[in-house]
Order: structure tokens, then C-alpha cells, then sequence
């Protein structure tokens, strides 16, 4: 089953997650949030993608706990008669909250697993969207991941020659960083452009270039990006 | 089908062009070597050969370009060309080896099958075919270099540009690259561009060479034996006088410690794949030992591992006691793209020192020499990416051995290099081994091997097949 789904198109997926994270700050139902998270997080155990980047994210969700605690309680206290019935209020405010966080972050790095760059590029081209578009847009979602592993990369490299990596626990730290990711990250996305370019991506695409065709997985995707918005709005 | 007319190049920023009234006509079915020596524009000559140079290089061009006969001031037409750089990791996208040769394919419509059909034939005269789903992250340099090149091959363009394609290849893996060029360059009318350092390798294949010094072309004819074969000097001839030229080295001492001892390692970015399977290696101060083995043998992850960047399981890495791989370990990367980073070039080469707490005037004073003894003591405040790729590596050497760390492991030290500075690299190692320092450098280039090591150990399987002294050193 999810490697139909994940046979899908960018673009099935990406609406899949998007359909998902909009009605989950529509819906105030915990029940049906905690539902729609554990068909998430079903979806990225059964392909095998529960890893260590979930759990940063869910990590990501904990730590924001006690600011969003506070924030919260203080609303209920304030929206509420009473000092107890506020702090009841804040505390499910907080809970629907942290779970339509929770939608977004899971669909989101659904779709990043699931996706290739290939298959993201060559679904955007499928459109006839202009080929210097393609090339931005595909730029532009490969960034922050290729980001963080050029990061790592600076930090390996550094460590090589003496750097403590206990010393990025200082902010001001960073900036050694900071500049040789940025150049890297420049120097990245000249190449990413030219290895494109020369392999004809942001021409026009010729008039027998692949078209968006609906497979199973997206009919599936696409249907359930639908159907969800058939669910209760109200709780 | 190429024409170039008083082309010049002057890079942004820079006053001297880098390729000056280069006038060139190549015809359909040529196999063009591009020679010369390090920084002599052979790169930005390619480039205007293929029509990349809008694309790929900042500074302004100058003379009539024409590809295919039409007008190329503003580069070759979509599909024209492939292009190949020095840095295969820059060109490599994808998930897996697969995505990357079919992407070309899918992009102007072909259908999953042709692509299956074109990789498969592709990867399989490579003996590459069981790593078709493999991640690019899981490959050696080497592995990536091949896929980039076949990944361009898989376009079927018009011309193709290869930049030192052999540099991190093996040998059996560079022969069957070249006779495939030559063929397809025969059987297709391909015209093949190849910039390579290695003339020898170059004799074989190309029917044309290009020489260029300073960014003039200084000789354009045929690839006569005289041009290639350097005079007829044999290769045992050619080496012998190399070595002669060399330092000594100091006999090892055998009663000396191991500086770095290597027991049972274990090592894999899989577990089920082992790269190194239960390595057993010491080496003793004022030993050379020259790592050799096909692409994928597992050099570089030995290396690594000496250096830290990884845990072997199970195995140990035991330095002489009193030595830190943090401290006592330098480690030159094998893609001098990844291990720059700084903005100045002095800033480069004193990153570690700076990191150990060493005053900004004598760190200046210990880069200062350290780069002179490279030929890069003017290039202080340049900025480290501006340089050649030649240019690049002597700076990662120097930026380690600015150190003077105990151990040296130094990853494919002379690609990009020409004879004369891979000579001046095999005279560095030697002086380093001489000072007490054990070196460990993985290496494809048996010339280097041959004028740098004093030991020869073969990976394959994950262990060592073979560990001889060099046998191009008189006993």
C-alpha cells in the first residue's frame, strides 16, 4: 500500500499535505486530530521513515511545551470566569494546538520522505511550468535540507582541524559557521543550476516531455485530501 | 561543428584573461586531449569548447563562438553538450544512481523503459549494474565520479566535455572509459573533449591535442607518439628519473613503535555491507604506506577512521600513547571542494593553528612558509574557491601539515596535480616521513605510489590482500 502512495506524483502528495495541515487548524476535535496523527505516523512507520527525524520533530513539539503552556494558560485564564475553568480552557487549547502542530510536521516530512528530488523536479516540469521556475522552485525545497547537511559538513571538516563542537552551544559561535555554509550553499546552488541546465531542464519542455498522469497512489491522495474536509467541523 | 574565434576570458574581478585569443575549429567524431600545467586555463578553454561558459563561469567573454553553426556568445544550445567538472559531488542530485542517469531521459519525455534499457546497458558494462538502486550517499568518490560521467553518457549529447574524468577512477574503471568514448566518438560522431593531466593515458585515446601555457594555446595538431608518449621515454625509464630526483628516505626504524596500529576493523554505512572487514594494519614512524585497491575497497573510510569520523565495530584504532586523533591526525580530505571553507586562503591554512590557540603573528609566519613551500605564498588573501583545482589540494596539504601532525592520512593527494607538482607532492610526503611522521595516503596513481610510499598495501574485500614494500625502491 505505501509503495503505491509513494509512487505518486510530488504534486498528489504535496496536496495530500496540504489539504491535511489546513483542515487540521480548521478542525477543533482532539479525537480527530489524535486520528489523523496516528494515521501519520502509521503511514511513515509502515514505509519504514519512523526515524530519528520524527522523533526530532515530536522532540521539536515538546520543547515548545512550556512556552506555549504559559501563553495558553494565560489566555484561558483571561477568556474564563474563574481561575479554574481558565486554566482548564488554556490547557485544551494547548492540547489541539500542539496536535494540529503535530499534522503539519508529520504530513510535512511525509512528503519529504516520500519524495525524490527527481520526482519533484520532473512533476513540476510535467506541468509546462517555465523551466527557470522549475529550477527555483526545485532550489528553493531543497534548501533547508541541503542546508543542514552542508552544516555538517562544515563541522566535520572543522573538527578535523581543531574545532570543539561544544563550542556552537555559544550563539555567538555560529558565525564561523555561519559563512562557510552560506558559501557552500551558494557555491551548491551554482552547481545544482548548471547540472540542470545542461541536462535540459530549464528549456521549454519538448512536446512529448512527460505529462501528469493519475496512478493509483495519486487517486488515493488526492481522494483522501478530499474526503477529509467530509469530517466534522465542529466539535 | 564547434568554431571558436580570438576567444579571450577575463574572470570577474581580475584584470589578466585566463584564456586569451584562443582560435579553434573541431570538427564532428574528434577526440580532443586538453593539456597543460595547473592554472592554465584548460578548464575555462573547455568550457567555451562545449558552450557552458555562460553557465558556468563569471567574467566576460570576447571573439565569435559558433556551435553546430549557429551564433554561441550566449552558450551552445540546450542539449548540445555534457559536461563533466572535477567535482563529480557538484553534479550528483539524486537519490540514487539510477534517478541520476535517468533524469536527462525523463526530463525530455522518454519512457521508463528506454530509461531502464539505457541505464542497465550503461551500468553494466561498468560491472556498476548491482549498484543501480544504490544510494549516492552510500558511494566512494570514485563510484560518483562514474555515475556523473554516465549520467552525461545516458544524454547522448552532441559533445562531451570531461574534466579529469579519470581522477578518482581505478584503473580498470579509466581504461574501460576511454575505449567506451573512443567508441562511441567512432560509432556516433561524438565529439569528445577530454582535459587530463595523465598524457599517458591521453596517447591511447585522442586524435587531436590541445596544449595550452598561461592561457594561450601553444600547440594545436595531432596526438602524435612525440606529443604523448613524451619522446619515447618508457615508463620504468620516465619514474626512475623521478625517483632519482627525490629525497631520501631515512631507513625505517623496526623497533620503533607503531604510530598508528589498526586491529580487526570493522566498518560499514550499512550494517549488512561491510566496507572493512576485520583490517588488521600498523604503521612506524618514517613509514610511507601507499593504500591501493579498486573503487569502493574502502580506503577513504580507512582513513576516516583513523582520523575519528567514524566508529569501527567492532575493531580498534590505537594511536602510540600520548597522541589524540583530534590533535595528532591530519587528515586531508579527497575532494579539496569539500575541505576548503574559509574566505582567505591564509585563513585556510591556519584554521587549525588558530584552533590550538597559536598567536595571529606567528600563525601568519607558519602559513606563510607553509604556502611558499606549495608555490602559494603570493595567493595569501585570495579567496580560496577562486583557485585551481591543483591550486586547491597543495593549499589542503599545507593546511594540514601547517599542523605538523604525527600521523598524516592524506586521501588521493595528486588528483588535479601535473607530473611536476605531483613530483614536488611524492619530495613533501618524503620529507614529512624523514621528520618521523607515518603517512598513510590512498592513491590510484601507481606513479605516486611509486615515488611517495615505502609500503604498498592492497585493499580488497575489506582487509589487506597484499602488503609488500615498495618495489620501485632499490633494497
Amino acid at each position: 500500500m505505501t509503495t503505491v502512495l509513494r509512487q505518486a506524483s510530488a504534486l498528489s502528495k504535496c496536496a495530500f499535505a496540504v489539504s491535511l495541515s489546513v483542515y487540521a487548524f480548521a478542525c477543533p476535535d482532539w479525537r480527530i486530530l489524535v486520528g489523523v496523527n496516528l494515521l501519520l505516523a502509521g503511514l511513515l512507520a509502515a514505509s519504514r521513515q519512523f526515524d530519528r527525524i520524527v522523533w526530532l520533530a515530536l522532540g521539536v513539539c515538546v520543547a515548545s511545551l512550556p512556552t506555549l503552556a504559559a501563553l495558553f494558560l494565560l489566555g484561558g485564564v483571561e477568556k474564563a470566569d474563574t481561575w479554574r475553568e481558565g486554566l482548564v480552557l488554556g490547557l485544551s487549547w494547548l492540547a489541539v494546538f500542539e496536535l494540529r502542530l503535530l499534522v503539519m510536521l508529520l504530513a510535512d516530512i511525509l512528503v519529504v520522505k516520500w519524495t525524490t528530488f527527481s520526482d519533484l523536479l520532473l512533476s513540476l516540469r510535467a506541468l509546462r511550468l517555465p523551466g527557470k521556475l522549475v529550477l527555483f522552485c526545485s532550489a528553493l525545497v531543497t534548501l533547508l535540507p541541503s542546508v543542514f547537511s552542508l552544516a555538517a559538513h562544515v563541522v566535520e571538516v572543522q573538527r578535523c582541524r581543531g574545532f570543539d563542537p561544544k563550542r556552537l552551544r555559544n550563539p555567538k559561535n555560529f558565525l564561523p559557521l555561519f559563512i562557510p555554509v552560506f558559501l557552500a550553499q551558494l557555491r551548491r546552488s551554482t552547481d545544482l543550476a548548471l547540472s540542470l541546465e545542461l541536462r535540459g531542464i530549464s528549456g521549454a519542455p519538448p512536446a512529448r516531455a512527460s505529462r501528469l498522469t493519475l496512478g493509483v497512489g495519486d487517486t488515493a491522495l488526492l481522494a483522501a485530501a478530499v474526503a477529509v474536509w467530509l469530517l466534522p467541523l465542529s466539535a | 561543428m564547434i568554431e571558436l574565434e580570438n576567444v579571450s576570458f577575463v574572470p570577474a574581478g581580475a584584470s589578466c584573461p585566463t584564456l586569451a585569443e584562443a582560435t579553434l575549429r573541431i570538427g564532428q567524431g574528434e577526440r580532443v586531449g586538453i593539456v597543460g600545467p595547473s592554472g592554465s586555463g584548460k578548464s575555462t578553454l573547455g568550457y567555451h569548447l562545449c558552450g557552458a561558459h555562460k553557465l558556468a563561469l563569471a567574467g566576460r567573454t570576447d571573439g565569435r563562438l559558433a556551435y553546430a553553426g549557429r551564433d554561441g556568445t550566449d552558450g551552445a544550445p540546450i542539449g548540445f553538450a555534457g559536461l563533466v567538472g572535477q567535482n563529480p559531488e557538484a553534479q550528483l542530485f539524486c537519490r540514487t544512481v539510477y534517478d541520476e542517469l535517468a533524469l536527462a531521459l525523463l526530463a525530455r519525455g522518454e519512457d521508463e523503459t528506454r530509461c531502464r534499457q539505457t541505464a542497465e546497458t550503461l551500468l553494466g558494462r561498468y560491472g556498476f549494474a548491482d549498484r543501480s538502486q544504490a544510494s549516492l550517499g552510500s558511494l566512494s568518490l570514485g563510484q560518483k565520479q562514474l555515475t556523473a560521467v554516465l549520467s552525461m553518457l545516458a544524454m547522448e549529447p552532441r559533445v562531451l566535455l570531461l574534466d579529469e574524468p579519470t581522477s578518482y577512477l581505478d584503473a580498470a574503471a579509466a581504461d574501460r572509459l576511454f575505449a567506451h568514448l573512443t567508441e562511441l566518438s567512432r560509432e556516433n560522431g561524438w565529439i569528445i573533449l577530454v582535459i587530463e593531466h595523465d598524457r599517458k593515458r591521453l596517447a591511447g585515446f585522442a586524435d587531436r591535442l590541445i596544449a595550452l601555457d598561461g592561457g594561450r594555446i601553444v600547440h594545436d595538431g595531432p596526438a602524435s607518439a612525440g606529443e604523448t608518449r613524451d619522446a619515447g621515454v618508457s615508463e620504468a625509464e620516465d619514474w626512475a628519473e623521478a625517483l632519482a630526483a627525490l629525497p631520501p628516505f631515512s631507513p625505517p626504524s623496526l623497533d620503533a613503535a607503531p604510530l598508528v596500529e589498526l586491529h580487526g576493523l570493522r566498518f560499514g554505512y550499512t550494517p549488512d555491507a561491510p566496507i572493512l572487514d576485520g583490517l588488521d594494519l600498523a604503521v612506524r614512524p618514517g613509514e610511507v604506506v601507499a593504500l591501493l585497491g579498486a573503487n569502493g575497497a574502502g580506503k577513504s573510510t580507512l582513513l576516516r577512521l583513523i582520523k575519528g569520523l567514524g566508529k569501527p565495530a567492532p575493531g580498534r584504532v590505537a594511536l602510540r600513547a600520548g597522541l589524540t586523533a583530534a590533535h595528532d591526525v591530519g587528515l586531508m580530505f579527497q575532494n579539496p571542494e569539500e575541505q576548503i571553507f574559509a574566505h582567505t586562503v591564509a585563513a585556510e591554512c591556519g584554521y587549525w593553528l588558530e584552533n590550538r590557540g597559536v598567536e595571529p603573528e606567528e600563525r601568519l609566519a607558519r602559513c606563510r612558509a607553509a604556502l611558499a613551500g606549495f608555490g602559494l605564498g603570493d595567493l595569501l588573501d585570495r579567496a580560496p574557491f577562486s583557485l585551481s583545482f591543483g591550486e586547491k589540494r597543495r593549499l589542503c596539504l599545507a593546511a594540514i601539515l601547517v599542523a605538523e601532525p604525527a600521523v598524516l592520512c592524506l586521501d588521493e593527494p595528486t588528483t588535479g596535480l601535473d607530473a611536476a607538482n605531483m613530483a614536488a607532492m611524492a619530495a613533501e610526503v618524503r620529507r614529512q616521513a624523514v621528520n618521523g611522521r607515518a603517512v598513510l595516503l590512498a592513491t590510484h596513481e601507481e606513479a605516486f605510489a611509486a615515488m611517495a610510499a615505502t609500503r604498498w598495501v592492497t585493499l580488497a574485500n575489506g582487509r589487506v590482500a597484499s602488503d609488500r614494500p615498495n618495489p620501485w625502491l632499490a633494497p
